[in-house]
């Protein structure tokens, strides 16, 4: 597998985690091998981050706390792009315009039915998995990283450790914002190398 | 570099993973509609035609949308409503789209109620669960054990939901909020004129005499009639006077402010009626408008023996009477008595001010027998019998189920003797006796128990014990204070996101019919509940023969007349509203002759003890013997069959009765409060709890601000930058004696409890009143009504965005819900209150 279908790889399966609660079968993956050892290399060691949790209770209590943190009702950490930014915070804002015309021009539409806004979190890491799909895009790649993804990723993340009280999240959020980090580091490499 | 080297292992292991499915497609793959928008064509702006929902006037407005996001919000030029204008609240409805705060998902609860634990749901298990529910509750033959409490749920939303869906369920448990708005004056004006609802009109009129409203702020009609209002007061220089207890921007504008003892509008208005038939001020318009008139318990009764049923009655309501009860100057009341009837036409207008008191009813109807005496009914420039759109709508097919209901609508036994809009202040309190049965569902929609209500503790208490309300469901777009105590929450559609026909009263009489329709489509996975209730009565297996309320607007479009001849439902996309332009404005609709031929129809029989004519067939009598015996006035739902009302030797259409078995004449001798053992005549009642009050007490007054509504517009940022903090208006005299200060954290104390606020010393309030507005002190509702912080965690809403930290007071907390006895109209003006610094 080269480099970039890799990294697609992992957009995606970051995208999974931030749009809904796991599953039973999709912590059934995360839990296998090789998968449950590549997460454990960069710091989410599933047999760690769930040990405290009653093998019964593990899917309610991680669906419970996706919602807190991610949905609400009431106070919560909003996953839009256009919220968490401070340039108006509006659902549907300005920002969530600009990421979809962004989508756009590289030929990606969200359907007219979508549950999700562009810039929720998860589209615009389902975005970064079909730009590495796609060859010639590193410059689109580099370019939405520093527009978009790049801006709200660290805080974001931060605030998600800061918050949760489930291990299994603050893995995710400091997964999240190392990956994204290297991944500024690389595409400004190769973008400008 | 390590990490990197470990992200790119991760990145190989996940393929493993089955995630397909990523969010996005190429253009190749999209659903119809999605090509629409180009990138490349740069911001294309789209107008939407719809209808505003911010207050409960729903003025047709217009949608801009740039790129996909609702820009602004401006008025509808074609319309004969508002005539192209808008007030704060509808253009600051774009923030409801944009409330950062929003529900996007169904939510469960799972932790103890209130605990504010959720678990996002789908709407498949939403729906399984509460289908389930109501599913056993139906079969069981317990249908009315599924009760369902709306705030405004109007026009088309009403129809489906109400009409079709629960009518189809078979609930009739329902429950609405008009006894915290203004039901009261609806049940005085019934008793009077039949149905409710008064328009003013403004255009024409040449004088406003205002008793306790605050229409140029707020109110039912609230844009159509303010402008109108303004071009009087400003064109035709015409004279407004206005009583109220606070100086508000209506009674700011009027030529006139009459500060008045709260409560006591009553006794003023009877002093003018006094002053009318004294000074023979009817002669004229009014004694012609007196033939319509009832004043006696004989239907047939002369002019002059009228004359001296209301000489007598009122002999005692000089101005020197209401002056000792009102604080208003005899001549103050005596001299504007006589500018009001020789102005004619003239309007007297009326609203909560006057009439959400102890003794509102007769307050109002005070009102009504000054604007008949004047010959103001009715007729070109005074006050008017509403004009609306009369919509035709997919019924529910088939044959409804026989209904059943538990009697926890119209508050206890004997609360209320007249609840025609029935105590829904009184239901939480009711559910909690029990005595009446409590419901094993209890569904609220667009409404806030909690919050909107008096005695919010109470509300809290009952709301959150699962032992008087095992489950309950809030259909809400926003997480309220009332949504935090539900089992289930749906996420409802803002109303710029769904369908909707629309039905509001139109003030210059001739109706107006307008449509809502979504500007930009719903996000996340919220839904318009009545497409849920679509689906929820498929699962159920009654299906309602509509899928979505598009289509029940769509087919509705096509069966009404005038709008289906205009184009039906694709001229009212485009066009938004539609009114016949060879209509002309209705009036005196009283004076039209029955034809004899409807006399005579299979049913109708007339009724010698009130000279009505009316269909038996249509009531709940069983034949025409039945009918006769019992007679009008006593048989059950005779106001259904009503036909008209023989005034000498005419039938006329008269003053067509609703909710009550009242004649068809304007009744201001009512047997039916008679019969109830209450004042036939309008006669003043003092509140009993203002009669003995100490020097430290005040009666605490509520009132609405221009740019807020009363709980559901606290979301918009734009309104609530304008309008957060209500400190309490105390009068200088008043905080002279109390020894408070302008700007002094006061403590204000009733029976229910304390609310600490700040004092506002203000010559703009009556001495003896202390007045909070509504709008403030949300716990919930989102960041802008709230003052939470934003999200969990550390970061606040940035100063930019919010910059204000106070957020107000919310009065309710020390509001007791309580009831006229009379109507059951909550009594949001009559808390007695301390005040002290604190």
């Amino acid at each position: 597998m080269d480099a970039t279908e890799a990294r697609g790889n992992l957009y995606r399966l970051l995208a999974r985690c931030y749009r809904e609660a796991p599953d039973a079968t999709f912590l059934q993956q995360l839990e296998t091998p090789p998968l449950s050892k590549a997460l454990a290399l960069v710091g989410m060691d599933l047999q760690e981050t769930l040990s405290g949790l009653p093998r019964e209770h593990r899917l309610e209590t991680l669906a419970v706390e996706h919602t807190r943190l991610f949905a609400g009702p009431g106070k919560h950490i909003s996953p839009h792009e256009s919220v968490y930014l401070s340039d108006g915070s509006e659902l549907i804002g300005s920002t969530t315009h600009q990421v979809r015309r962004f989508m756009e021009s590289a030929d990606l539409f969200l359907p007219v039915n979508s549950v999700y806004l562009p810039d929720h979190l998860s589209v615009e890491l389902d975005f970064m998995a079909d730009l590495c799909a796609r060859e010639g895009t590193k410059t689109l790649q580099s370019e939405f990283l520093k527009q978009h993804l790049g801006r709200w990723i660290p805080a974001f993340c931060e605030q998600v450790c800061e918050e949760t009280e489930l291990p299994f999240y603050r893995a995710l959020a400091e997964l999240t914002r190392n990956f994204i980090a290297s991944e500024q580091e690389l595409l400004a490499n190769q973008t400008t190398g | 570099m390590t990490q990197r080297r470990d992200f790119l292992k991760l990145g190989a292991a996940a393929a493993g993973a089955s995630l397909t499915g990523g969010a996005l497609v190429s253009a190749a793959e999209l659903k119809k509609g999605g090509e629409d928008f180009s990138p490349l064509s740069g911001a294309e702006r789209t107008a939407v035609p719809t209808t505003c929902w911010q207050c409960v006037s729903r003025c047709p407005v217009i949608g801009y949308v740039e790129n996909g996001r609702l820009a602004k919000i401006g008025g509808q030029p074609a319309s004969i409503r508002t005539e192209g204008l808008l007030c704060a609240k509808a253009q600051g409805g774009v923030n409801q789209i944009h409330d950062p705060d929003r529900l996007l998902y169904p939510f469960k609860r799972v932790g103890e109620r209130g605990s504010g634990q959720w678990k996002r749901i789908s709407w498949d298990e939403a729906l399984t669960e509460l289908a389930g529910r109501l599913g056993k509750l139906r079969e069981a033959g317990h249908p009315e054990k599924f009760m369902f409490h709306y705030g405004r749920m109007k026009a088309s939303s009403s129809k489906l939901i109400k009409s079709v869906f629960l009518a189809g369920y078979g609930t009739k448990t329902i429950g609405n909020h008009t006894s915290i708005c203004e039901g009261g004056k609806w049940t005085a004006q019934e008793l009077t004129w039949g149905s409710h609802y008064d328009n003013w009109d403004f255009d024409h009129t040449r004088y406003v005499l205002n008793f306790g409203s605050n229409c140029l702020e707020a109110h039912t009609n609230h844009t159509s009639v303010a402008h109108r209002l303004v071009r009087a007061l400003a064109d035709r220089r015409v004279k407004m006077v206005t009583f109220d207890v606070r100086l508000s921007n209506t009674a700011a504008k009027s030529d006139q402010w009459v500060p008045v003892r709260s409560g006591t509008d009553g006794a003023v208005a009877l002093a003018m009626c006094q002053v009318v038939v004294e000074q023979g001020l009817y002669r004229g318009k009014g004694e012609e408008f007196l033939k319509f008139c009832k004043f006696t318990a004989a239907p047939q009764a002369s002019q002059k023996e009228k004359l001296d049923a209301l000489k007598t009655h009122l002999a005692s309501y000089t101005p020197e009477w209401a002056e000792k009860i009102s604080g208003v100057p005899a001549e103050t009341i005596r001299s504007i008595a006589i500018e009001f009837a020789s102005s004619y036409p003239a309007v007297v207008i009326s609203y909560r001010g006057a009439v959400a008191h102890y003794n509102g009813n007769d307050t109002e109807r005070a009102i009504q027998m000054l604007a008949a005496l004047t010959g103001n009914i009715d007729n070109p420039g005074g006050r008017c019998k509403a004009v609306g759109p009369k919509w035709k709508y997919p019924k529910f097919p088939g044959k409804k189920p026989k209904a059943k209901k538990l009697k926890i609508v119209d508050g206890f036994p004997g609360q209320a003797k007249l609840p025609t809009h029935h105590l829904s202040h009184q239901v939480l309190k009711m559910i909690k006796d029990g005595r009446n049965g409590r419901p094993d569902i209890y569904m609220w929609y667009c409404y806030q128990p909690v919050y909107s209500n008096g005695d919010v503790a109470e509300n809290i208490e009952i709301l959150k014990d699962e032992k008087l309300i095992p489950y309950s469901v809030c259909i809400t777009p926003f997480y309220d204070e009332s949504a935090a105590l539900a089992d289930l929450i749906l996420p409802d559609a803002t109303y710029l996101e769904r369908w909707d026909w629309e039905d509001m009263v139109s003030p210059n009489q001739v109706a107006e019919y307008y449509i809502r329709q979504p500007v930009t489509p719903p996000p996340g996975e919220v839904r318009d509940f009545a497409d849920v209730c679509c689906d929820l009565a498929k699962r159920l297996g009654f299906p309602l023969g509509v899928d979505s309320k598009e289509e029940f607007v769509r087919k509705s479009c096509e069966l009404t007349h005038g709008v289906k001849e205009a184009g039906g439902f694709a001229y009212m996309k485009s066009h938004g509203v539609w009114h016949d332009p060879a209509a002309k404005p209705k009036y005196y609709s009283y004076r039209k002759v029955v034809k004899p031929e409807a006399l005579s129809a299979d049913g109708v029989v007339s009724d010698a003890a009130t000279g009505v004519y009316w269909n038996w067939k249509k009531t709940k009598a069983k034949s025409a013997d039945e009918a006769r015996s019992k007679g009008y006035t006593h048989t059950k739902n005779a106001y259904k069959g009503y036909v008209g009302q023989q005034i000498g030797d005419t039938v006329y259409s008269g003053f067509k009765p609703d909710k009550v078995n009242k004649s068809g004449y304007f009744e201001l001798y009512s047997t039916i409060m008679e019969e109830k053992g209450l004042p036939a005549l309008p006669t003043y009642v003092p509140i009993p709890e203002h009669q003995a009050m100490k020097d430290n007490e005040l009666v605490l007054t509520t009132y609405k601000v221009a740019v807020q509504v009363h709980s559901r517009t606290q979301n918009c940022k734009w309104l609530s930058e304008i309008y957060h903090q209500n400190p309490a208006w105390l009068n200088p005299e008043s905080a002279r004696s109390l020894g408070v200060s302008d700007g002094d954290p006061i403590r204000v104390t009733s029976e229910r409890g304390v609310l600490e606020t700040r004092a506002q010393v203000t010559p703009a309030v009556a001495p003896g009143v202390i007045a909070i507005s509504f709008h403030c002190g949300h716990w919930e509702y989102g960041r802008y009504a709230s003052g939470k912080h934003a999200a969990t965690g550390s970061a606040e809403v940035p100063d930019e965005v919010k910059w204000w930290t106070d957020n107000g007071a919310h009065p309710n907390w020390i509001i007791p819900n309580r009831a006229d006895p009379i109507n059951g109209q909550q009594r949001w003006m009559d808390t007695v209150v301390q005040v002290s610094k604190r």
